[in-house]
């Protein structure tokens, strides 16, 4: 067991060497890492609950503007919440949000792909064109589309986005498969008697693993941004859940006014999908073999 | 027929040509030959001549067209897939193409077993480590992964796989050419060894003739999927009959005799197409030595000095 220990060590060390190499992708991290904490400790370090409305204390400036105070760091909305804790909790639900939509999505396009990519004939037309009447759509607008059948609502954002995102993942995992089940071990697999499942799951999948990572967490800001997207349309996630992108929209009225309350949860939403690309750019570029050194 | 015998008879394997429903690729044609325990049968040939289709088909990998294959006088056709795993198993040229790089080699190794048969994983973890200990691996690497081997280790760690399932017959597809020269003698040593063991049979097939000299007891070479000359190794080496085997020989520098050494050029260098195969004789088109009778008369295999040959001459 010593030797695993020993070899794994050395890949993780020799992956980090890599990943390190570019400050970008450690900054996304860095990002992405505080986010994940935000929404963890949410509970804890949010001074107050997300609904909490205080009466009279509407559209109060952050703390470094006139008017504004420490009590509400970053302001009331015009229903007199307090900003920072709906953020906050907003952080919970997007990367509750996103996690669940690439959950979803990476399963069922992974499967896809590998099925077409492995029969090929028949089963691959079959599903490549499915992927292609997908793809036709612009994604927002099919999940537009999807929401409307099925009705808005945090599950059915969740649905209407991962169906959207499905085409990414088959046509990448087609096309890994493509080319690695024309590679030996798999032809040695056979040899002994590996079912086609066996094969797709044990033999190929695992070597599709890096670029899978990669799409990912690419997939995540994805899911995050159409969600926030759907939100701002009031079809997604509805009030009062304190979901950035319904805070975009239901702060619309104001911007004149009480610019912060459309520029933060904006902010946010640039953040951690800014993180998560900068994340996925260089988790892309220390997992390919032919950038390496 | 002898016992524990693989029986080869007519095996044929076509291709057909894409919009075409009469024209066929002939990959493998008429290719007859028996395989007793505890021999070498050597198979050579230039890429083309049906070497890998013939390790396929025998595997299964490929559906054979026509003939029949037999071990110990029961068809592979009535046979349970897992019996004739039990019965053939194959190591591939590639070492590092063939074994799962996100493996580790213990797992590469019990594949078969745990595929096969209803094994615990420590029992098939224990049992690959006794093959590493077999085919001069140390047992305490079976966690490390394949790339963390050299390429003679690699190849060891593909034997091992294929004894794994205790088969009697091993198809060796050019199982060292991918491998330098100084590792190349190790894992042939290292075959033979595994053969007086076990009591194993070898279908081993190579481009390279001084490696089937060292291994084999019996040599076919084929030319365009068709047997050209098929019989005891050290007679074919000293004596070779067809022109083909002679040609060869010659470029394989190997024979000290001076009927091989003078022996004429090919006319042409190139192999003929599969798609459009010479009329008689497959060979005319290169043999040095073909005369109006090979452009049409296709020579059938005869038996000669218990020597099988196709050649009009």
């Amino acid at each position: 067991m010593q030797v695993e220990e020993v070899g794994f060590k050395h890949s993780v060390r020799e992956f980090w060497d890599h990943f390190s190499d570019n400050k970008g992708a450690v900054f996304g991290l860095f990002l992405v890492l505080s986010f994940i904490v935000l929404a963890i400790l949410a509970p804890v370090i949010s001074p107050y609950g997300s609904s909490e409305i205080f009466p009279g204390q509407l559209r109060l400036p952050p703390f470094w503007s006139e008017g504004g105070s420490f009590q509400f760091i970053l302001g009331t909305d015009d229903l007199g919440r307090d900003v920072l804790s709906r953020l906050i909790w907003g952080a919970q639900i997007s990367l509750f949000v996103g996690v669940s939509i690439v959950f979803l999505s990476t399963i069922i396009g992974t499967t896809l792909g590998l099925m077409a990519g492995y029969f090929g004939g028949k089963t691959d037309i079959v599903i490549m064109r499915f992927i292609d009447i997908l793809m036709a759509y612009p994604s927002i607008l099919l999940a537009i589309i999807v929401v409307s059948v099925i009705g808005p609502g945090v599950t059915n954002a969740i649905i209407a986005v991962a169906i959207v995102s499905i085409p990414s993942f088959t046509r990448l995992v087609r096309a890994n498969v493509l080319e690695i089940k024309e590679r030996q071990f798999v032809m040695a697999a056979k040899t002994f008697g590996a079912g086609p499942w066996r094969i797709m799951f044990k033999e190929i999948l695992p070597n599709c693993m890096a670029t899978l990572i990669v799409q990912t967490t690419l997939g995540l800001s994805e899911g995050i941004l159409s969600t926030a997207a759907l939100g701002f349309l009031g079809l997604g996630v509805q009030a009062p859940t304190p979901e950035w992108g319904i805070m975009l929209s239901d702060a619309r009225p104001y911007i004149e006014s009480s610019p912060w309350l459309v520029t933060l949860p904006g902010l946010c939403i640039l953040a951690v999908v800014l993180g998560l690309n900068l994340f996925g750019d260089g988790l892309r570029d220390a997992l390919d073999p032919k950038l390496k050194r | 027929m002898t016992a524990n015998s693989l029986l080869v008879q007519n095996l044929k394997k076509f291709y057909p040509v894409k919009g075409s429903s009469e024209k066929f690729v002939k990959a493998l044609n008429d290719v007859s030959f028996t395989l007793p325990p505890n021999t070498t049968l050597g198979i050579v040939g230039e890429s083309g001549c049906g070497k890998s289709t013939l390790a396929k088909t025998l595997m299964g990998l490929e559906d054979k067209t026509h003939g029949s294959i037999s071990f110990n006088d029961n068809s592979f056709d009535n046979m349970s897939n897992k019996v004739k795993y039990e019965t053939m198993q194959m190591v591939f040229q590639d070492p590092l193409d063939s074994l799962n790089p996100r493996k580790k080699a213990w797992e590469i190794i019990a594949d078969p077993l745990l595929i096969n048969s209803k094994v615990s994983k420590t029992e098939a973890l224990k049992k690959a480590q006794e093959l590493m200990a077999k085919v001069g691996l140390r047992p305490e690497q079976s966690h490390k992964y394949p790339h963390m081997f050299s390429g003679g280790q690699r190849q060891r760690l593909g034997i091992a796989r294929a004894l794994i399932l205790n088969p009697k017959v091993l198809i060796l597809d050019e199982p060292v050419s991918a491998l330098d020269v100084s590792v190349q003698a190790q894992i042939l040593n290292l075959l033979k060894e595994l053969q007086k063991d076990l009591g194993l049979s070898y279908i081993f097939i190579s481009h390279d003739l001084s490696v089937v000299n060292y291994m084999a007891d019996d040599i076919m070479v084929m030319y365009l999927g068709r047997v050209a000359e098929y019989g005891n190794a050290d007679k074919v080496f000293n004596n070779p009959y067809h022109p083909y085997t002679k040609t060869l020989l010659k470029s394989g520098h190997i024979s000290q005799s001076e009927e091989i050494k003078s022996f004429p050029k090919l006319i042409s260098s190139e192999l003929p197409s599969p798609l459009n195969p010479p009329t008689g004789c497959a060979f005319h088109t290169r043999c040095p030595l073909a005369k109006d009778e090979c452009h049409s008369i296709l020579p059938e295999v005869e038996s000669k000095n218990e020597r099988s040959v196709s050649c009009l001459l």
